[in-house]
């Protein structure tokens, strides 16, 4: 074989610029640089012959393999490419693939002599290995015409005697044989070389006599072998052995041993199948092997044993043996054939796919009816890269009723779907590689040559035979499919998109591949681009587009809020998504088998947008429930809340506070505002000169701008402290909305600041401009003076809360007499003593003016009782009247009888007992004031309270 | 003073701030506008001009309280003995001590519109009216008019 392959290697390239393989120190880059130079497509095969050559010499098989395939698709009447690929397809054992390649070869240059050399030496091998289906006499013949044209023609190689003498002793033309080993002898070679095959030769010529019976000519040829440091020590044994039985021919003893050994080896198999890898079968094995060292079922079963005690070096040369020598029936040679194949595929380190796929192939081609092998080759195509093959595998694996368990048929059919969806299902799958090689297009072989690579992860150059074939012609939809395969490995996913349209744009209708590119494109976050494949892929009919599309569609929009917002302003797209899942996962359920994978998805997604639309849900709710808080919260802040007269009501603590910051804001804030607004209204309306100076001194005055504090300012603050008198016990008060008082004020000088710009340009104003002034501030006075005025009038008023009668006066001192202290004494009845008509009107709210006079009925009560006073108590009611100011105070005199002395300094310090001492706190609240004052008659003294009197409310005047 | 012009007559305003004598001076021309700042500063002037009316304001709470007329310890009294109170007191009601203090001076029969409402109080009114016969009164909110119309009665000696 090395022949073939060293006179290729001889040929001189004459193109220009092509490498050698010594001018770069890459020699498969400097080839791969010429490849990317622009050149004739002639000169390119030329350049990746000679890449192909080197990958060779580098024992790069596959890569020589690939690239003369792509020399040969690129030039395919070059009768030195098809040459080359032959050899390579036959020292790779595709057998078929090499014979047709020498015979295009030869039918492309008849009078090539390397050609006829290298077929007639794989015709040879073909015959040495008994090669199923062949006839090893009629190889042999061929080869010797082969060899006979070579030795004929001009540039024959000069050791082409040495071949014809090996063919000869192998057809048993022992005389032949010796005549070109002679020949042989004399041809120009290395010594080592000529030693070489002239060892073989003679071993091959002493197997000739051995078999024509002459021992004695075998003997001297083996001699002659052993000289030629031949291992023949065997076949001397075997000739020893004959020659003692001279008479008796050998070969009956020999095919008893062979029976026996078969026997065994049969046996051996049977334990085998009954998974017993002990030391019974081993002895069986064994003694196989001795009896007929040459019984291929010896060598095959022995095979098997190794390869399960983890041997697989030497399993694998049980079962080459066992192949080579053959093992007489199909389902043995499958069964090794498998086994040896399935050795290549689970190849510790690094599995050996191509080799597997090969042998798998084989034996499937004679056991087509096991899945399990099936199986196994469709994971050897698989991973050497051949996915069509594996695809067109697997369809027949799935096809098959028996092939393998639920879950094996799940994995197969995800397997087919991923496959399919890699290499587009419009594409059928090809033939099988060694069916029908003369179909075989230059677009192929390149793809085949890519797939090699690929199979060796080499996808890099895969993809680089696949773009140097663009380069130069259109390809189908195929070529461009395996080349984005490729590049999706080399994990260039623009590439393999690229390659993906490419695809299409040779055919359109491939909805695997629309599906392909579409998904890629949305998991790049393009979506714009990735929805038109998938909705072609829908088109063409893959449901599982349509998952596909409804994921991109629906898929969320920004993050957080965002994205919820979206999901809720889209809401019936996601309804409408989710009915259309619906609607596929139906359909799933009614026509099995669905990938599953798929249907997950299609069942995540729906959940998913189930869940998005019920949180946007739960977002609208909640924002429908904020958004009524809110306008509850708007309509409470600006309509709620509470007024003056309540607060007083609710907390009359507040009365007397209340009071000082209405009589501040009547004195400060509405006094002269009358006087300033009329005045202005009257000179602008007369048109007075000094209007303008009169309506700047408004304006200051009123809304600020000078060095004063203006009333608005004023107002401000005084509004400012009732809230905070609210606050203070927990009252929101409105006095915008609610207050009638406060709120007139502050809508008179919203009034006011609504004409600020008017006023000042009232020397400007044109009579409409002017007649609007005036009704603004005619109704900022109203509301000002009339309404504001009037409404803080009306509420002063509401502070004088308390008309006292008899009937108040008693019923405080009927609560205290029933005191646990006094319940139970008989205490006089109370001694009211009105010098004036009762009742009488005080500023007090009720309950602290029953607290203030409880406490001191009590207290009277009390020293009455203790200090001699009976446990009488009397209460005189005046007024009296300031001379000065006029005003009037109610006095009460709680008095007793009791000789306890009690100041005035007592009651208001803090040294008396706590009651008392919060009387005087409440009294002082209320701009009252607490004496003591002695008393004349029965009495001996009084306490007294004079709290400031009101005039009665209108309607109890009258 | 009976038939007085408004234009001829002269009005002393007593007042703590400046706000009466703006708005008067603006708004009611005629009078000779004169101005106190308190009691003693319209004791003074009384003494030495003649004067047709007294425009008195009540509440003197932005002047010192050394110049607040009235008796401090007995407001103190009255309002429970306590001092603060004492002081608020006087300056609440610093235009009715005002007014005594003219009694006392021998103006009772001066015209004095005190800018105080006393429409809630007129038996208060009363009494301090019996005490100075020329007293009046307008309310806060009162227009110019209104003042006017007060300014001329009160000149006039035609007092409500």
């Amino acid at each position: 074989m090395t022949l073939g392959l060293l006179t290729v290697w001889t040929l001189a390239l004459t193109l220009p610029g092509t490498p050698t393989a010594t001018d770069a120190t890459d020699p498969v880059g400097a080839c791969v640089a010429v490849l990317q130079q622009p050149a004739s497509a002639a000169a390119v095969a030329g350049a990746w012959n000679d890449k192909g050559k080197l990958l060779h010499q580098a024992k790069d098989l596959a890569g020589a393999t690939a690239a003369f395939q792509v020399a040969v698709a690129l030039n395919p009447l070059h009768p030195e490419f098809a040459n080359n690929l032959a050899f390579l397809y036959q020292l790779q054992g595709l057998h078929l693939l090499a014979e047709y390649w020498y015979g295009k070869t030869l039918e492309l240059d008849g009078k090539r002599a390397v050609a006829h050399a290298n077929y007639a030496s794989f015709l040879q091998d073909r015959a040495i290995e008994r090669t199923p289906g062949r006839d090893p006499d009629r190889d042999l013949a061929l080869a010797a015409e082969h060899l006979t044209q070579s030795a004929l023609l001009p540039d024959r190689d000069p050791t082409v005697a040495c071949a014809q003498a090996r063919v000869a002793a192998l057809r048993n033309l022992c005389v032949d044989a010796a005549t070109l080993r002679d020949a042989c002898r004399k041809a120009p070679q290395k010594k080592l070389a000529r030693q070489k095959a002239l060892g073989e030769l003679a071993g091959l010529l002493g197997d000739c006599w051995f078999a024509e019976g002459d021992f004695d000519a075998a003997r001297k040829a083996y001699q002659d072998a052993e000289s030629l440091q031949q291992d023949v020590a065997a076949k001397v044994a075997q000739l020893d052995a004959a020659a003692r039985k001279s008479e008796v021919p050998a070969t009956p003893d020999h095919q008893l041993d062979l029976q026996d050994a078969r026997g065994r080896a049969l046996q051996a198999l049977e334990r085998l199948d009954k998974a017993d890898f002990g030391p019974e079968t081993e002895k069986l094995l064994l003694e196989a092997l001795r009896m007929a060292p040459d019984a291929g079922i010896a060598h095959a079963a022995s095979g098997e044993w190794l390869a399960h005690h983890k041997r697989f070096a030497e399993a694998e040369l049980a079962w080459s043996r066992a192949l080579h020598l053959g093992l007489g029936d199909d389902r043995l040679t499958a069964r090794a054939q498998a086994g040896l194949g399935r050795l290549y595929l689970r190849w510790p380190d690094t599995p050996r796919y191509a080799e597997a796929a090969a042998l798998l192939a084989e034996a499937v081609r004679r056991e087509p009816t096991r899945p399990d092998l099936r199986w196994d080759l469709v994971q050897a195509y698989r991973h050497s890269g051949q996915l069509r093959k594996a695809l067109a595998q697997l369809e027949r694996y799935l096809q098959s009723p028996m092939a393998g368990s639920p879950e094996q048929r799940r994995d197969a059919v995800a397997l087919r779907k991923s496959l399919a969806a890699t290499l587009g299902a419009a594409a059928d799958p090809l033939p099988e590689e060694d069916a029908t090689p003369k179909d075989r297009s230059p677009e192929q072989t390149a793809r085949e040559a890519a797939r090699s690579l690929a199979g060796q992860d080499r996808y890099a150059d895969a993809a680089e035979v696949l773009r140097a074939y663009l380069t130069h012609a259109k390809a189908g939809p195929d070529l461009h499919n395996d080349l984005a395969q490729y590049l999706h490995g080399l994990g260039d996913v623009e590439g393999a998109m690229a390659a993906l349209r490419g695809s299409l744009q040779a055919n359109d209708r491939q909805p695997a591949v629309h599906l392909e590119l579409g998904r890629w494109l949305a998991r790049l976050g393009r979506p714009e681009q990735a929805l038109p494949h998938l909705m072609r892929a829908e088109e063409l009919g893959i449901a599982v587009a349509t998952v596909e599309r409804l994921q991109v569609e629906t898929a969320p929009q920004g993050q957080g809020v965002r994205a919820l917002l979206a999901d809720l302003i889209r809401r019936q797209d996601l309804q409408d998504a989710i009915s259309s899942l619906d609607d596929y996962l139906d359909q799933a359920r009614q026509t099995p088998p669905a990938p599953d994978a798929d249907v997950k998805a299609a069942r995540e997604l729906r959940e998913s947008l189930v869940r998005r639309l019920r949180q946007g849900a739960l977002v609208v709710l909640a924002a429908v429930i904020l958004l009524m808080l809110g306008t509850l919260g708007v309509l409470w802040r600006r309509h709620g809340g509470r007024d003056l007269a309540w607060l007083i009501q609710h907390h009359p603590e507040t009365g007397p506070e209340v009071q000082r910051i209405l009589a501040g804001i009547r004195h400060e804030v509405l006094k002269h505002n009358t006087t300033v607004l009329t005045g202005l209204a009257e000179a602008i309306a007369a048109g007075q000169a000094q209007a303008p100076e009169l309506a700047a001194h408004a304006r200051t005055r009123l809304l600020g701008g000078g060095k004063d504090v203006s009333v608005a300012q004023q107002l401000a603050g005084y509004v400012r402290e009732l809230q905070q008198l609210g606050q203070a016990r927990g009252v929101r008060l409105n006095l915008r909305r609610r207050d009638r008082a406060i709120s007139a004020l502050l809508n008179g000088f919203a009034e006011l600041r609504a004409v600020d710009g008017p006023l000042a340009r009232v020397a400007s104003l044109g009579p409409r401009a002017k007649a609007r002034l005036l009704r603004h501030l005619g109704e900022a006075a109203r509301l000002l003076n009339a309404d504001g005025y009037e409404a803080v009038r009306n509420l002063l008023d509401s502070l004088r809360l308390l008309g006292v009668d008899r009937v108040v006066l008693q019923g405080v001192f009927d609560r205290v007499r029933q005191e646990p202290a006094f319940a139970s004494l008989a205490i006089p009845t109370l001694a009211i003593a009105p010098s004036v008509e009762l009742p009488v009107w005080v500023l007090v709210p009720r309950p602290a003016f029953e607290d203030i006079l409880t406490n001191l009925l009590r207290n009277a009560l009390q020293s009455s009782l203790a200090h001699g006073g009976g446990g009488r108590v009397g209460l005189a009611v005046e007024t009296e009247v300031s001379p000065v100011t006029g005003l009037e105070r109610a006095v009460f005199a709680v008095r007793d009888g009791s000789a306890e002395v009690l100041t005035t300094e007592m009651l208001r310090g803090r040294y008396i007992e706590e009651g008392i001492g919060l009387t005087a706190d409440l009294v002082a609240r209320y701009e009252g004031t607490l004496d003591v004052r002695e008393e004349t008659g029965a009495w001996t003294k009084a306490v007294v309270v004079k709290l400031p009197l009101a005039h009665p409310p209108a309607d109890e005047a009258a | 003073m009976s038939g007085k012009r408004l234009e001829d007559a002269t009005v002393l305003i007593v007042e703590d701030g400046d706000e009466y004598l703006d708005n008067l001076g603006r708004f009611v021309h005629g009078p000779h506008y004169l101005q106190a700042h308190n009691g003693a500063q319209a004791l003074g002037i009384l003494a030495e001009r003649a004067v047709d009316l007294l425009y008195l304001d009540m509440r003197f709470d932005r002047i010192p309280r050394a110049e607040l007329l009235g008796d401090h310890a007995q407001a103190t009294r009255e309002n429970n003995g306590d001092p603060e109170r004492g002081w608020r007191y006087l300056a609440n009601h610093q235009g009715l001590y005002v007014l005594a203090a003219l009694r006392q001076a021998g103006f009772a029969h001066l015209s004095v519109i005190v800018a105080y409402d006393f429409s809630r109080e007129l038996a208060r009114f009363e009494f301090l009216k019996q005490q100075s016969p020329g007293l009046d009164w307008v309310p806060d909110a009162v227009t110019p008019d209104e003042i006017r119309a007060r300014l001329l009665a009160g000149i006039a000696g035609r007092v409500a």
